[in-house]
């Protein structure tokens, strides 16, 4: 659905922050960025949605090139859920839900019936309606994030990123919003990449894990695949443990030096 | 929320038409509302205007119609360049002063002022041209010394705006004092006070307005998309820099044309927007075009207050919108604090 061949990154004239990343991602799967802070896990994400333009390489959806697209069809197929986004005050629930659908409407906005009931539907599947009318500045963080949800998922993009959706969530939340992030992506056909720095839920969750260190994509696999004791205590710099749990599966634990 | 805008829009359209009427009306010569009407209706069906409402007749359509409209007009230009000037920067307190916009106005007219043109019908024009010109130079000054690394940045926009903002008030200060301008006439127009009289300076400048607030209108909607920041709008199919280009090249036209006509008016881009925002919510769509309203009603009414409160001397419309806006807008403040609490 998604590839990324050979692409590398960086800002200005600065050397690159990404070199040579090549990558498939499939539909209803769930992929999983993991890295160090630093590593370029952002960037990817920016030289994905076309925010950093490419130094080489190409990024293609169904064979088309990204770079050939103008900034509306690149929208049509790639939503993003940004990073504890905070919400501008004054939209309701329903008009903040409704800029996913940008994309497709004409200079004045208006949505057609059809737009209507997509926008009612990331609504309800996020769980959002009874907040519909109300103003997203009154919601909660955790409520705010699944509204940003609701708006990708008005986009309809076939691919979805997810700049670590979890950060400014509780515990409760985090698994809220991962467990319809994978309800979404099985039932609607979505790829989604989402860049995650709890490891435990990235094993949970994730259906394959790409890890980004020192500028190169070191590894790409199933999370039993991926998350070992060796590569996370290189990638980390920290010893880590793995742990298999019958019930759980993989419990990562990061081992504290004593003094 | 979709029925309170329909009441607002109502309320605001009786109140303008009412406004309108009394802009005419009113003023140190008081004007009947019958004789209004038997000159407008002489004028439409072609007819002479009988002998003792000849002097109405000149005053009605040589300056307060005239004058009504103008201050319409440019009431309707700065509400809602400050509507699109606070979406641009998401800043509330953002308004065409922000960006150097009414001082860069200002600077142009007073060196045009000061010019001693020889009397013909194109220098009747070259105080609004010059101003326009003038607003312009300053906008793409701003904007670009606000690119901080190439890259447009709300933050530097803001710094740029605030140190061009003081220099062309300087600029301005330093010409009226060196170049023989008289000083009084050129204080009053920095403070909204220029006496509009027939309609050559509205014909010039009707249609810039027209266009700047239509051409703001037409952005009105990837406004809305901009509030969620650049990269957001980017990842939502918002060509931003040429909205935000459009958006600026729209409303600074609107802005410079109304203050080359009616002089530096600050406090209606402001506050209009503000109160239209607590009471309609955010959606642009609805907020550029009801301020436009909203910034005509008020500026139509200061104008009335500002002819008839020391008649038959007038106080600049400026000094008006400042005194009423200024203690009604922290009255908004803190309403609206203690609501949150």
């Amino acid at each position: 659905m998604l590839r990324l061949e050979n692409v590398s990154l960086g800002y200005g004239s600065a050397p690159d922050i990404l070199r040579n990343i090549t990558l498939d991602v499939h539909s209803s799967e769930m992929l999983a960025l993991i890295g160090k802070n630093g590593a370029g896990k952002t960037t990817l994400i920016r030289g994905i949605t076309g925010l950093l333009p490419l130094r080489s390489g190409t990024i293609c959806f169904d064979g088309q090139d990204l770079s050939s697209m103008d900034i509306r069809e690149r929208a049509r197929l790639i939503s993003v859920v940004p990073q504890a986004a905070s919400l501008p005050p004054g939209y309701t629930v329903f008009e903040t839900v409704s800029h996913g659908r940008t994309p497709y409407l004409n200079w004045y906005g208006k949505l057609s019936d059809a737009d209507r009931k997509i926008i009612d539907r990331a609504v309800s599947i996020t769980g959002l309606d009874k907040f519909r009318n109300n103003d997203v500045a009154s919601l909660s963080g955790g409520e705010q994030q699944r509204v940003i949800l609701a708006r990708a998922l008005a986009q309809n993009a076939p691919v979805m990123i997810l700049d670590e959706p979890t950060s400014s969530l509780d515990i409760h939340y985090q698994v809220a919003l991962l467990s319809l992030e994978k309800d979404i992506c099985r039932k609607e056909g979505i790829a989604a990449i989402f860049i995650i720095h709890d490891l435990n839920l990235a094993a949970r969750f994730a259906d394959r894990i790409a890890v980004i260190h020192e500028s190169r994509l070191a590894a790409v696999g199933t999370p039993e695949e991926v998350l070992k004791e060796e590569l996370l205590s290189k990638v980390y710099d920290i010893p880590v443990r793995v742990l298999k749990d019958k019930e759980e599966g993989l419990i990562i634990l990061p081992r504290i030096p004593e003094n | 929320m979709k029925r309170t805008t329909s009441k607002i829009t109502i309320i605001l359209i009786l109140g303008l038409i009412a406004a309108v009427i009394l802009g005419v009306l009113l003023g140190s010569v008081p004007i009947s509302f019958h004789d209004m009407l038997m000159v407008i209706g002489c004028r439409l069906k072609g007819t002479d205007v009988p002998a003792e409402l000849r002097s109405t007749g000149t005053i009605l359509f040589m300056l307060r119609i005239p004058r009504t409209l103008m201050m319409l007009l440019a009431g309707a230009a700065l509400g809602s360049s400050g509507a699109s000037y606070q979406g641009l920067f998401r800043n509330p307190l953002a308004d065409p002063y922000l960006i150097g916009v009414s001082s860069g106005a200002g600077l142009g007219a007073i060196i045009a002022m000061s010019i001693p043109w020889q009397y013909n019908k194109v220098s009747a024009f070259m105080i609004p041209l010059f101003a326009f010109c003038f607003a312009l130079i300053t906008v793409f000054a701003v904007f670009n010394l606000g690119r901080m690394g190439g890259y447009l940045n709300i933050t530097g926009l803001l710094l740029a705006g605030v140190a061009v903002n003081a220099f062309a008030s300087a600029l301005s200060s330093v010409w009226i004092l060196f170049s023989g301008l008289e000083i009084k006439r050129s204080f009053s127009w920095m403070l909204g006070g220029s006496g509009i009289t027939g309609w050559d300076r509205i014909l010039f400048t009707a249609p810039l307005i027209l266009i700047g607030i239509i051409g703001q209108f037409r952005y009105s909607y990837p406004l809305n998309i901009l509030q969620f920041g650049e990269d957001q709008a980017i990842q939502l199919g918002i060509p931003v820099s040429k909205v935000r280009i459009r958006l600026i090249i729209f409303s600074t036209l609107a802005t410079s044309a109304a203050i080359a006509c009616t002089g530096v008016i600050g406090f209606v881009g402001l506050i209009v927007p503000h109160l239209l925002r607590i009471m309609i919510g955010s959606d642009y769509r609805r907020l550029v075009s009801l301020s436009a309203l909203g910034g005509a009603l008020m500026l139509t009414l200061s104008d009335i207050l500002a002819r008839i409160l020391l008649a038959p001397q007038e106080i600049p419309v400026g000094v008006i919108t400042a005194v009423t806006g200024a203690p009604f807008f922290l009255w908004i403040l803190n309403r609206s604090n203690q609501a949150k609490v």
